[in-house]
């Protein structure tokens, strides 16, 4: 993968200072967090929340998960300053690319972007990955460089392929929505190297990222720039509908129109996958993190998803066989019984089922 | 592994977080500050330590040689340019102590 954009010394070493600070916020300030939250001594969240407050290490905690974020994004030495200073440049990397196979890159000017994605800064990266191009490669350098995967070593995307083979090992049309730059497209590609794989998203400068990360690798993948609430296939076309970290991004809402798209363009017994942050471990304390995350990282979705009985709006919408599983990380065993993982992390959730 | 599906709990809560800095707002700015400071160091550290890697494996490092640097034109302007970067830097936290749109009213849609 070309660096088309890299940071400099001083930008790199910043970037090194703020992965630091997440340390924190992911070990210590977290663990004390906990603690303040158990000496609350209850189940009721906004009483976790009022009693943690107390607490030094929770406000720390609090003030790292938003801000250091946005020390990552802008200041001196921020990701989205860096790459706004090569605007022109990075435009014109994704304009040639989009003249190679342009018939693999299908965009959509007219597509009205929802208001939840125009109006959340999600991230908190300020205008989105919707922007322009300094907002994809932001968003490129910024999710690999401070991705949870980096703690672990199976790639989230092995995961995520190698659950799409277990679930439709036949596939020949797969469909992988809300693919941004186009990470998971690419492995399940890898995974299904004779199928006609489409990744599919509203935003136009990740999708030209995508297709250019995708031309440098040799691989033939088609990019559509849709809404995963209006696709643009036919009925039952698709053998296999995916997505990664995608539903946590949408209010309860859209979700439930991209779950019933989602049927309408799979064959019947087709394929339905999603990886996402929904399950969560660690009772109320548990609950009472993911919404400050949610909250402090301009992620409101991924408190709203995490409230959705999925089993009964996947079956409403159409779809059997409904499995869910924690998939990403493995949780050790004591996680498995009810406690706390000793450090922050997302667990990810494989959701399988079936076209009915 | 559990869902947080209580509606009554969630109104309060969002309402609780989406307070985000405001309940500290001078502490929230302050710390933005040290931190900004603190990245910077943390580059001049860096700098420093290469800085010297490089030098000292070309043997060009002595005290007359680093005099004499410090009265350079060079760096005098250097030190003009540093010192209104650098103040900008370090108190933009404090004006403008949280860059990102409070989302959190997205928390209740159905």
């Amino acid at each position: 993968m070309a660096n088309e954009a890299p940071l400099s010394f001083e930008a790199t070493a910043f970037q090194c200072f703020v992965r630091g600070l997440r340390g924190v916020w992911r070990d210590e300030a977290y663990r004390g967090a906990v603690e303040a939250a158990k000496r609350a001594g209850s189940d009721d969240l906004p009483e976790i929340e009022r009693r943690a407050r107390e607490s030094s290490a929770y406000r720390l905690y609090s003030w790292l998960e938003r801000h250091s974020q946005q020390f990552k994004y802008y200041g001196r030495y921020g990701v989205v300053r860096w790459m706004e200073q090569r605007k022109g440049a990075l435009e014109k990397v994704l304009q040639d690319a989009a003249k190679r196979h342009p018939e693999r890159l299908v965009l959509d000017p007219a597509l009205a972007l929802p208001d939840y994605v125009e109006q959340v800064d999600t991230h908190q990266h300020g205008g989105g990955i919707w922007s322009d191009a300094c907002d994809a490669f932001a968003y490129e350098t910024s999710s690999s460089a401070y991705s949870f995967s980096l703690f672990n070593p199976r790639s989230p995307m092995d995961v995520y392929a190698a659950a799409a083979r277990a679930i439709a090992p036949q596939a020949k049309a797969i469909l992988d929505l809300g693919c941004t730059s186009g990470g998971s497209t690419r492995a399940l590609k890898r995974a299904f190297p004779d199928a006609k794989v489409t990744g599919i998203d509203v935003a136009a400068p990740t999708m030209m990222l995508a297709h250019l990360r995708t031309l440098e690798e040799g691989l033939e993948i088609h990019w559509r720039q849709a809404n995963a609430e209006n696709l643009p296939n036919e009925h039952g076309s698709a053998d296999l509908v995916a997505s990664h970290w995608l539903y946590h991004e949408m209010p309860p809402a859209a979700v439930r129109r991209s779950l019933r798209e989602a049927r309408r363009v799979l064959k019947k017994g087709g394929g339905f996958l999603a990886y996402d942050m929904y399950l969560v471990p660690g009772g109320a304390i548990g609950r009472w993190l993911q919404a400050g995350y949610a909250a402090r990282n301009n992620e409101p979705f991924a408190h709203t998803y995490a409230g959705m009985d999925m089993k009964a709006e996947l079956e409403a919408a159409g779809f059997t066989g409904i499995e869910m599983r924690v998939a990403h990380p493995e949780p050790d065993d004591a996680v498995k019984a009810g406690a706390l993982p000793e450090f922050r992390t997302h667990y990810m959730t494989m959701i399988t089922a079936r076209a009915a | 592994m559990t869902r947080g599906d209580n509606p009554g709990e969630k109104a309060d809560l969002v309402a609780e977080l989406g307070k985000l800095g405001a309940r500290d707002p001078e502490s929230a700015r302050l710390m933005g500050m040290i931190v900004a400071l603190a990245g910077e160091v943390f580059v001049l550290k860096a700098q420093v330590e290469r800085l010297t890697r490089a030098l000292e494996s070309g043997g060009a490092v002595d005290a007359k040689r680093l005099a004499a640097a410090a009265a350079d034109e060079g760096m005098v302007k250097w030190l003009a340019e540093e010192e209104a970067a650098f103040s900008r830097s370090l108190t933009a936290p404090y004006l403008e102590p949280d860059l990102s749109v409070n989302a959190t009213r997205w928390m209740r849609e159905k």
